[in-house]
């Protein structure tokens, strides 16, 4: 996969099995913002519902108008991340997929993929020790991937923000 | 994790003041900078993320947002401004936003 910085935002160029990757990451994304807030685990749940850092100092009255925030971050993220999958797919045949993301889109994209980063370790309890060990050394498989899961998505975000920061 | 107290954070949290007191008071607490904004470490954002954040959010040139970023990964916390209660509020928006843990603590 490559980032190309363009006159208005990213360029990303992928050959079809990073074009499949990438609908597939959407794919969980989309199923993570629509899981209802009732089945969802109670890390992402608070996460999502529970505003906790603002809720003192007088703030509980306004805890409905902090929930609502954060529940309507969820549904827009939501709505863009649908546009991205719809688009994806639809390429399915192409042989290299030319993918843009306008400027306006790219504060989402890093927020959407770092969601999906934050949902994935806290729905697995993944540890600091685990975060900040060689995935290789890991010895279940199921741990070893879903580091490595977490790893690629901040490499993606890597990749995305050192192609926009250049001057 | 244990944090040591930032340059902005050396008081501890005031204790909770009554009802009336706080209400007579309000107003003019919400437009003094007397409001700490203060970023938690996790382990899962990445030291890159954290510092483009404090970048895009807090306006910080790229030697601040590093100084902050690496108050939060080592001592566990950062006290990243100082502000009115609404600009406050308006960060934790959006560092929250991006997922980054933080918390309002108000000044003495």
């Amino acid at each position: 996969v490559q980032f190309l910085k363009i006159r208005q935002g990213l360029e990303l160029r992928l050959v079809p099995q990073e074009r499949a990757a990438l609908e597939q990451i959407f794919q969980e994304i989309v199923d993570d913002y629509e899981t209802p807030m009732e089945n969802l685990k109670s890390a992402q749940r608070a996460f999502w519902s529970e505003p906790k850092g603002i809720l003192e100092h007088g703030y509980e009255k306004e805890r409905e108008y902090w929930v609502q925030h954060l529940l309507s971050l969820r549904d827009s993220r939501l709505v863009e991340v649908k546009n991205w999958l719809n688009h994806l797919r639809g390429q399915r045949e192409a042989k290299e997929v030319f993918w843009k993301i306008h400027q306006d889109q790219i504060e989402s994209f890093l927020q959407i993929l770092n969601d999906r980063r934050l949902f994935l370790a806290s729905t697995e309890a993944v540890t600091e020790e685990e975060m900040e060990s060689n995935p290789s050394d890991l010895s279940e498989e199921t741990r070893r991937d879903l580091v490595l899961r977490i790893h690629l998505l901040a490499a993606l975000m890597e990749m995305a923000m050192s192609a926009w920061d250049l001057k | 994790m244990t944090a040591s107290a930032t340059r902005f954070c050396r008081q501890s949290a005031p204790a909770a003041p009554e009802i009336e007191k706080q209400a007579v008071t309000r107003d003019l607490s919400e437009q003094a900078p007397g409001w700490y904004v203060i970023v938690w470490n996790d382990h899962i954002n990445t030291m890159t993320f954290v510092s483009r954040i404090f970048q895009k959010v807090l306006g910080f040139n790229k030697d601040k947002a590093h100084f902050h970023m690496m108050e939060v990964h080592v001592q566990g916390k950062s006290c990243v401004a100082k502000e009115s209660r609404e600009k406050a509020e308006f960060y934790w928006e959006q560092l929250q936003g991006y997922g980054l843990r933080t918390t309002l603590q108000k000044a003495d």
